[in-house]
C-alpha cells in the first residue's frame, strides 16, 4: 500500500487513563499498523470524553535521512525514528501517558477474575506478558494491563489494554500469531513494522478485556527460568514492598503519596513468587492462587 | 554527633515508617531524599522505641528488656545505629532532658 500526498489517516480515539489519544499520520501502512495494534485502547462507542485530548502527529518522511517523525500536541517526541521502530515507540509514547495520568503505577502485567485483580510484577524478560497473555488466550482470565500497572486511591488496578509485546520465541508467538499474520491484512502491516517484537492485541489472541478498575487481591512476581523446576513460594510484606518499590518508578518521583499507597497495597494482597520453566505450568498454579485471594 | 545517653532522638519531619501487620522487617520512608531503608531485628525495635519522649538511656533499657540482654551491652550497639540513621537524615537530637527542663523554665 502507498499513501496518497498530503492525505492523512486517523488512528483513534483511543482511552488512556484519563485522556482520549489520536494519532495522525501521512502513512495509510502504519494507520493500518497502529490501528490493529492498538484496537483494544479503543474509546468505547458512545464513552463521555475523557476530557483530556492529546494528540499524536506520526510522520513518515521522504528524506532518508529522517525517516520518520512523532510529534505530541505539536512538540516533538522523537525525530529520527527508523522504521522498524516507530510503532515500538508509538506503544512507548502510550505507556509514558498512562503512567503519567496515575503517579502510582508498577511496572507490571493485571489480569482479573470475577472482582478480584492479579498484579504480574516484574522487570523486563521476567515473563509476565507471556503469563498474562496465556491467562488471558487460554484460562478465561481477563486482561486488565501490561508493563503499566496503575493504583488508584482504593488499591484498584485502572485498564489499560495496550497489546502484549511479544518476542518470536515467547510461547504465544507460535501458531496464534501465524494464522493472524496470514488472516488480517492489518496484522500483516503490523508485522513489517514490527520485524523482532511483535504487538499484540489480546482480544486478537481470543482473550476478554476487563473495561473497569478492579481490586488487587494478589501481587504475583514471576520469574521464568528455563533450567529450573515449577516453585512457588509466599512472602512477607517486607520483601512484598522491596520487590515493588523498585518497580514503581513514581516513588522517587512523587514520594510519600506514592509511599502511601504501596504501602496499603502490600497490606490488601496476598504475594507470591513463581519460578517456572514453562508458562504452561506456571498459570494453573497462578490461577488457583487468584482464585483463592480476598480482599483484605 | 556522638549519642549521649541523655540525648532525645526523634524521627526526622518528612520520614514515614511502614510496619507491616505480619511482624516483617520495618520499611522507612525518607520523603525529602525519596528514599527507603529496610530495618530488620533489633533495627527495627530501635526504630520503634524512638518516640521522640525517650532519652537514648530509656530507649535503650526498652530494646534491653524486649530482647532479654544487659543494657550496658546493647547501648553501644544503639548509639552506633543512631548515628547510621542521623547520617541518612533520618533521626535528629533532640534537647536532653535536662535541657528541655531550662527551656520549659
Amino acid at each position: 500500500m502507498t499513501s496518497a500526498p498530503n492525505e492523512t489517516f486517523t488512528v483513534g480515539p483511543l482511552r488512556i487513563g484519563s485522556a482520549d489519544v489520536v494519532i495522525t499520520t501521512n502513512s495509510s501502512d502504519f494507520a493500518l499498523a497502529a490501528g490493529w495494534a492498538f484496537s483494544d485502547l479503543a474509546t468505547p462507542v458512545g464513552a463521555p470524553s475523557a476530557g483530556l485530548t492529546v494528540a499524536f502527529n506520526t510522520v513518515e518522511h521522504t528524506d532518508a535521512s529522517v525517516r520518520w517523525s512523532v510529534h505530541r500536541d505539536g512538540e516533538p517526541c522523537e525525530l529520527e525514528l527508523q522504521p522498524d521502530a516507530v510503532l515500538g515507540h508509538q506503544q512507548w509514547e502510550l505507556n509514558r501517558l498512562a503512567i503519567e495520568s496515575e503517579p502510582t503505577s508498577i511496572h507490571a502485567a493485571a489480569v482479573a477474575i470475577d472482582g478480584r485483580a492479579a498484579l504480574l510484577i516484574g522487570s523486563s524478560r521476567s515473563g509476565k506478558t507471556t503469563l498474562a497473555g496465556w491467562l488471558a488466550a487460554h484460562h478465561g482470565i481477563d486482561y486488565l494491563s501490561d508493563e503499566v500497572a496503575s493504583i488508584d486511591t482504593d488499591g484498584r488496578v485502572a485498564p489499560f489494554s495496550r497489546p502484549l509485546g511479544v518476542r518470536p520465541d515467547s510461547p504465544l508467538a507460535s501458531t496464534p500469531l501465524d494464522r493472524l499474520i496470514t488472516t488480517s491484512v492489518d496484522a500483516e502491516a503490523a508485522a513489517r513494522f514490527m520485524p523482532d517484537e511483535r504487538l499484540l492485541p489480546v482480544t486478537a489472541l481470543g482473550g476478554r478485556l476487563r473495561p473497569s478498575s478492579t481490586p488487587v487481591t494478589l501481587l504475583v512476581f514471576p520469574t521464568f527460568d528455563a533450567e529450573r523446576t515449577l516453585s512457588s513460594r509466599p512472602l512477607d510484606a517486607a520483601d512484598t514492598f522491596e520487590q515493588i518499590a523498585q518497580l514503581t518508578p513514581g516513588l522517587a518521583g512523587f514520594g510519600r503519596p506514592v509511599f502511601d499507597r504501596l504501602c496499603a497495597l502490600v497490606e490488601s494482597a496476598e504475594a507470591i513468587a513463581v519460578r517456572y520453566p514453562d508458562v504452561r505450568q506456571a498459570a494453573p498454579v497462578v490461577t488457583a492462587a487468584l482464585e483463592r485471594s480476598v480482599p483484605r | 554527633m556522638t549519642w549521649d545517653s541523655t540525648d532525645t532522638p526523634h524521627v526526622s519531619d518528612g520520614v514515614a515508617t511502614f510496619r507491616p501487620s505480619d511482624g516483617s522487617d520495618t520499611i522507612v520512608f525518607d520523603d525529602n531524599a525519596r528514599s527507603w531503608f529496610r530495618l530488620p531485628d533489633t533495627g527495627a525495635a530501635i526504630w520503634a522505641a524512638i518516640d521522640g519522649q525517650r532519652t537514648v538511656a530509656q530507649l535503650s533499657t526498652s530494646v534491653a528488656a524486649a530482647y532479654d540482654v544487659d543494657v550496658d551491652t546493647i547501648i553501644g550497639d544503639i548509639t552506633s545505629m543512631l548515628g547510621d540513621l542521623q547520617d541518612l537524615g533520618l533521626v535528629t537530637a533532640g534537647p536532653s532532658q535536662s535541657q528541655r527542663g531550662r527551656v520549659q523554665l
